[in-house]
């Protein structure tokens, strides 16, 4: 009989102690949900900033093209305006006049230059369109840290079921292993493989 | 991207160049017009340029039309999917001025 009531109280004791820690485990989710539930309200303006980095940076990097091509276009018609003025002059004019000839030598040289560099800008541009992409695969990772966050409010609501997030870059087509650098070997490598299955195909 | 390739393709000597928004645009483009030569991208919208090629190689017309694949992609089982799909050649974004050309060409007199 004593034995069982030392039995009950340490049983008891358990209990209670059981309780306290529950308690105790509530009292921190609770604390926690206040800073989670701010965090996730936080996640779509994040990503709805760097879904505006990629849209202003392609509005800027189109004005560079615009910019690029109107200089191209320039430094050929003065490339084409000398062709003409070559052809209008007659060749004993350029044999005589060394000085002429070489400032018309030296313009159309400064003209095919700018040509040249315009044309390498516009290819540098190339990494807009790359890292719009590097982009919108952080935007979708935060996008997963939003979802996840707001399955744990869920639980902590005793909410049934899973809300889904509104995406803004679910529609979105684009690498999500995205890279910009030299691809140089990478080419190589996508050349082989290519040649080695268009082999495959012959056979 | 599609500004660049046309520039570049330009200083090429390639003059007579049409553009399309995706593969959609693209298959209506070439429902009306008459090409010998597509460049696409992989990632587009509507219309990815895998199911833009597959659709394009369902059609007999279009079996031997050279088609060009630019993309960030360099994964070997991406690279499979396009070939299966019908794409001839693959070009890694960021690309140079030259091996845009020297792809063109190949595929040209592979042709």
């Amino acid at each position: 009989m004593e034995n069982t009531k030392i039995l009950v109280t340490k049983i008891q004791d358990e209990i209670k102690e059981l309780t306290d820690s529950i308690n105790d485990v509530v009292g921190t989710f609770k604390k926690m949900q206040a800073p989670l539930a701010e965090s996730q309200a936080k996640v779509p303006e994040a990503t709805q900033q760097l879904e505006k980095i990629t849209e202003q940076t392609e509005n800027a990097t189109q004005q560079v093209i615009d910019r690029v091509e109107s200089i191209s276009n320039i430094s050929e018609d003065i490339v084409n305006e000398i062709g003409v003025l070559r052809k209008a002059l007659p060749a004993t004019y350029f044999k005589n006049r060394s000085k002429i000839r070489d400032t018309i030598g030296n313009i159309e040289g400064k003209a095919q230059q700018n040509l040249d560099d315009a044309f390498l800008i516009l290819n540098a541009l190339q990494f807009q369109d790359i890292t719009s992409q590097q982009i919108h695969q952080a935007s979708v990772l935060m996008e997963e840290v939003e979802q996840k966050l707001q399955n744990l409010l869920s639980v902590f609501d005793g909410k049934e079921g899973i809300e889904k997030i509104k995406s803004i870059v679910q529609d979105k087509a684009f690498d999500p292993e995205a890279n910009f650098g030299d691809m140089s070997d990478t080419q190589n490598h996508v050349d082989s493989l290519v040649a080695s299955l268009s082999d495959k195909d012959e056979k | 991207m599609r500004r660049i390739i046309i520039n570049t393709l330009k200083r090429a000597g390639f003059n007579d160049i049409a553009e399309a928004t995706d593969g959609k645009d693209a298959l209506a483009k070439m429902q009306v017009e008459e090409f010998n030569f597509v460049i696409t991208d992989w990632n587009m919208p509507e219309m990815d340029g895998l199911t833009f090629v597959t659709n394009l190689r369902s059609n007999k017309e279009y079996e031997s039309l050279p088609v060009l694949m630019v993309t960030t992609r360099s994964v070997k089982d991406d690279i499979v999917e396009a070939m299966k799909a019908g794409v001839n050649s693959y070009i890694v974004k960021p690309f140079t001025p030259e091996t845009l050309k020297e792809k063109i060409m190949q595929v040209l007199e592979a042709k």
